[in-house]
């Protein structure tokens, strides 16, 4: 609305008495202007989109293979899980017993106990011997196998769970079996944090590619700038279909940004198929949603917009004003 | 109309291209600037319009000292002006009624209340019949008239022309002269500059001479 009130001041304070054609009239003219000078220079324009596409398709594609995790740990099934061994002297019925007051405590989701007797089953079935191993003999303890809710999981406090349920009565230790996740959603932090810089220096990439791109159109209409200024444009006349050359290379950018993704997403998707039969997993490639559609395409505007504005601040500022 | 008061524009570099000059140029006025190239004309005519600022002394025009008008205020005030050069300063590619209505555009007219304009303009100039061809095929005359055409299209009070006949032959500059005679009849304050002496006898005028940047008064009398 800022920019449809400019043009109304501008139209307001003519000295030509008339009929003004709207603010958005303006706009629609500085448009136009501003494709026309896209179409004068084929090549150039091209070429300038190549670049930008480029420049936002990397990022676009690193964040695009990093939101592919959600599917990949769904599809594992991992969730948090904490294994408590109970003292040896702890009977099954204390068992039970601790189990129902853990399952009362608010950062546990579930709390299975696991006897003495079925893990020893387990453990024979598993080295396979089934009934050959004597249960008499069984040195295992009762297990109580702990859930936390998603909550109780951020950072540091699966470990803090892990020391508080480990000090309870009856505890002998506690096994949290999924350092691992840790580690991987610090290595998952680690990739966003690498996406957001590297989208920000590619990001400024492209904002001053679309700078350069309208230095050169600025100099290439000079004459009808200098024009423009004598019989009375303001700066935002001026520089009004510039913006709108620079918004439409960032549009331009992120429409082929998204082509690019999306066929290398196609072009990954069966062998990652492959690989994930191997694994008898019926994992697939995600794809992009809308928002992330939207936001390449949003991004790459924004970026040309900006760029454009930095390519014209100098120029018009050179052309016909006054010098004291 | 436009008053000079004690102005002085001096160029980075020490060339001082106005001395001391005060003037006065009446409403309605038709007023010949001359001079030899270097005395000053086209300086004082850039004042006026605003393309440059004095070193000291005031330009006040209409009543408005344009020390007071601000660098944003700045296109708002050239809209009140006509301004004519010796290159036309037309957009060769583009055709004669797109040349003629770039003040228009800048204002934001609707496209109906251009073409009227754009059209009474070029109608005025007997160009009406090249509306649509290329600004870059016409004749340098015909280019000339098309440059006073997007010069009057906006209605402006006054017209300022920098060495209008310059490219032009002798027929041609009477030609041009005429025009200006008649938008001034109607009220406009003309001020052309010109090295061309002959043109000076062509009409009626009050001359007003530079020399080295200083008011000739003893040419004023002389006229």
């Amino acid at each position: 609305m800022k920019r449809a009130t400019a043009a109304r001041r501008e139209q307001a304070a003519g000295a030509a008495p008339g009929r003004s054609g709207g603010a958005w009239l303006m706009h629609r003219r500085a448009a136009r202007a501003g494709l026309a000078h896209c179409r004068e220079n084929p090549l150039a324009s091209m070429l300038a989109v190549a670049v930008m596409a480029i420049a936002l398709a990397l990022p676009a594609l690193l964040a695009a293979l990093l939101a592919q995790r959600d599917a990949l740990l769904a599809d594992w099934h991992v969730e948090p899980t904490l294994t408590l061994f109970l003292e040896p002297g702890v009977d099954r019925a204390a068992a039970a017993g601790l189990a129902e007051s853990l399952a009362a405590d608010g950062a546990l989701a579930t709390v299975e106990v696991i006897s003495a007797e079925q893990a020893f089953a387990e453990l024979a079935a598993a080295v396979g011997l089934s009934g050959e191993l004597d249960p008499a003999s069984n040195p295992l303890p009762h297990l109580l196998v702990v859930k936390p809710h998603a909550s109780a999981w951020r950072d540091d406090e699966g470990r803090a769970l892990a020391r508080r349920l480990g000090a309870q009565d009856g505890v002998d230790d506690v096994l949290l079996d999924l350092a691992w996740l840790d580690r991987l959603a610090a290595i998952v932090r680690l990739g966003e944090r690498s996406v957001l810089v590297l989208t920000f220096i590619l990001l400024a990439g492209t904002v001053l590619v679309t700078a350069n791109s309208t230095r050169v159109l600025v100099h290439q209409h000079g004459a009808e700038i200098d024009l423009y200024k004598l019989v009375g444009a303001t700066d935002a006349f001026v520089r009004r279909p510039f913006l709108y050359s620079g918004a439409a290379y960032g549009l331009a950018a992120g429409v082929a940004a998204v082509l690019v993704v999306e066929a290398v997403l196609l072009a990954l998707a069966g062998p990652i198929a492959a690989v994930a039969h191997a694994y008898a997993s019926d994992y697939a490639l995600a794809h992009p949603g809308a928002r992330f559609v939207g936001s390449l395409l949003g991004l790459g505007t924004l970026s040309g917009w900006c760029g454009a504005w930095l390519g014209t601040r100098h120029s018009l500022r050179r052309l016909a004003d006054p010098v004291n | 109309m436009i008053r000079l008061v004690g102005v002085s524009k001096r160029y980075p570099g020490g060339n001082e291209a106005l001395t001391q000059v005060s003037l006065e140029i009446a409403e309605g006025e038709f007023v010949f600037l001359t001079g030899h190239s270097g005395a000053g004309k086209s300086t004082l005519l850039r004042l006026a319009a605003l393309l440059e600022r004095p070193s000291r002394g005031e330009v006040i025009v209409d009543g408005l000292n344009l020390e007071c008008v601000a660098p944003r205020q700045i296109p708002y005030y050239r809209r009140q002006l006509g301004l004519i050069f010796q290159d036309h300063r037309l957009l060769a590619e583009r055709s004669v009624f797109d040349n003629v209505a770039v003040p228009l555009m800048v204002c934001g007219l609707a496209d109906g209340e251009i073409g009227r304009r754009v059209r009474a303009a070029l109608d005025k100039v007997g160009l009406l019949h090249r509306e649509q061809a290329r600004a870059g095929t016409l004749s340098s005359g015909e280019q000339q008239r098309v440059g006073i055409a997007r010069a009057v299209v906006n209605r402006p009070r006054m017209l300022l022309a920098d060495e209008p006949t310059g490219n032009l032959d002798p027929a041609l500059s009477r030609e041009v002269l005429a025009l200006f005679r008649q938008f001034n009849q109607v009220g406009v304050t003309v001020v052309v500059a010109t090295h061309d002496t002959t043109l000076l006898e062509a009409l009626p005028a009050r001359v007003v001479t530079l020399t080295h940047g200083r008011l000739d008064t003893a040419a004023r009398s002389a006229a």
